[in-house]
């Protein structure tokens, strides 16, 4: 069976694979800053680095097939609503930009950082709250990333063996019902899977782990990231 | 008696139940001795599975002991994690790691040991399990053979006293089921003490020093495999009647 590619990890050495993870993050939340309220033009041109490093991190967008097109029907959807909200072509070209940055972000960090770096470095920074487990609160959010991936092969694993059997087109949300509840039944098992071999390897979600270092590449990233926000500011504002 | 001389691992009376009233697994006794190569067979349904998350400290015993090495660990369910390594039957569910490498780490990091030791382990458990072609790649691009024996490596690499197999020939076709077979064999020529899960019996049985046949959650039958080897269809054990012994197995010289 194919496997779903979209937001898994690629190990290579391309500019964001070498940048620390909270730099990343640091710089993806600075950037939603403008880009939450951006007209089109801005959101033109916050787009346009996210699509430079889309090409320097070689994303394989053909690769992707299926999930894409769950996005694209997402925006689909949102183009829909928002025209009908104010009937303004410009701002729902907008919205359908500032969407497309965001899935961007969010397919550029997951390509570039492995869920176990992520929660390296937010677990560092966590841990110096008081009263907070900060690495039990890394690791459930290296957790949740690794869950996207499977919880796209198994949508795929249940779809592709729904089609296999024929399935008739009945009332949608019967449809959809009986979709959602092999999916969740599946992932559902899956995840007592995943569990049972996370603790089979002694995984403690507390365990303190080793701190990533910074280098030159997070300090460009957080610059430029920066520079390009301070830059488009007066646009928003 | 020395501590060499004992058996690794011994069960007195386990039993298993979702609930209590009703064991799924019923008095299981048996011993494995150190450095041999064991087989836990039996039809589907028999509590085999079950009875391996039990040994590892996944699933808790409702009642009986466990020893290993001597040492009752019946309620030291992290102490068994730590000292029985076991290989899932889907390896899949088992790597968890983004690059080979990274799967390998994953549990020397969990371990919390110093760095340099883990990358002696990582590279000498590598070069054992021949992966180091593979080591940056991505698990899931492996082939079944190979994640077979990344599952394996994960594992090997936290030196359990015990390496417990879940049907290792699972779902893998002629070529990949050489390549564990070679790997088992050279586990167990290195000194390691394992225990195979499997109802494949033809695939390995010529190597096996002890066979426990488990049926409807008890242990049948147990002993060597050329005592137990007529008992095997009784129990719903398919073995090719016409074969020798030494001729059951896919590895051929």
């Amino acid at each position: 069976m194919a496997e779903a590619l979209i937001f898994h990890y690629r190990e290579q050495r391309a500019f964001l694979n070498r940048c620390n993870p909270l730099a990343k993050v640091a710089s993806v939340l600075i950037l939603l800053i403008p880009l939450a309220r951006a007209p089109y033009k801005l959101a033109l041109i916050l787009l346009l680095p996210l699509v430079v490093l889309s090409l320097t991190q070689r994303l394989p967008l053909r690769r992707y097939g299926k999930e894409l097109t769950f996005f694209f029907f997402m925006a689909v959807i949102i183009a829909i609503t928002e025209y009908l909200a104010t009937r303004s072509p410009l701002g729902t070209l907008a919205a359908c930009l500032r969407f497309l940055a965001i899935i961007l972000c969010g397919m550029l960090l997951a390509d570039s950082t492995a869920p176990d770096d992520l929660a390296r470095s937010l677990g560092s920074v966590l841990s110096k709250i008081p009263f907070v487990d900060g690495w039990a609160i890394a690791s459930s959010i290296e957790l949740t990333i690794s869950m996207v991936p499977l919880i796209f092969d198994v949508t795929n694993q249940v779809t592709t063996a729904r089609k296999a059997r024929m399935e008739r087109n009945r009332h949608p949300i019967r449809n959809l019902t009986s979709l959602g509840e092999s999916i969740f039944t599946l992932l559902l098992d899956r995840a007592e899977e995943l569990a049972w071999a996370l603790d089979a390897r002694s995984f403690d979600p507390s365990r303190a782990r080793r701190a990533l270092p910074y280098s030159a590449p997070d300090f460009w990233l957080t610059i430029g990231t920066v520079s390009l926000v301070i830059l488009t500011l007066p646009f928003v504002l | 008696m020395k501590r060499e001389e004992e058996p690794i691992l011994q069960l007195e009376g386990l039993s298993f139940g979702f609930e209590t009233a009703k064991p799924i697994l019923k008095e299981i006794s048996f011993a494995i001795e150190r450095g041999s190569l064991s087989l836990i067979t039996g039809p589907n349904g028999s509590g085999k599975s079950l009875l391996l998350k039990c040994i590892k400290g996944l699933l808790k015993p409702t009642a009986g002991t466990i020893l290993l090495e001597g040492e009752d660990l019946t309620h030291h369910g992290k102490a068994r994690l730590r000292s029985i390594g076991l290989v899932f039957q889907d390896s899949e569910t088992q790597i968890v790691g983004q690059t080979v490498e990274r799967d390998i780490l994953f549990g020397l990091e969990n371990l919390q040991l110093p760095l340099p030791v883990q990358r002696q382990r990582l590279d000498d458990v590598v070069a054992l399990l021949d992966l180091t072609k593979q080591l940056k790649q991505r698990p899931r691009a492996l082939s079944g053979g190979e994640k077979r024996r990344l599952s394996i490596a994960g594992v090997l690499v936290m030196e359990p006293k015990l390496l417990i197999m879940d049907e290792p020939f699972a779902n893998l076709d002629y070529p990949s089921v050489v390549q564990v077979l070679k790997t088992l064999l050279r586990l167990r020529n290195e000194g390691h003490t394992i225990i195979l899960v499997s109802h494949e019996v033809e695939k390995i049985l010529a190597y096996i020093d002890k066979v426990i046949i488990l049926e409807g959650g008890t242990v049948a039958a147990q002993g060597p495999p050329s005592l137990l080897r007529p008992l095997f269809k009784e129990h719903g054990v398919y073995v090719p009647e016409e074969c020798a012994l030494e001729d059951l197995t896919w590895l051929k010289p």
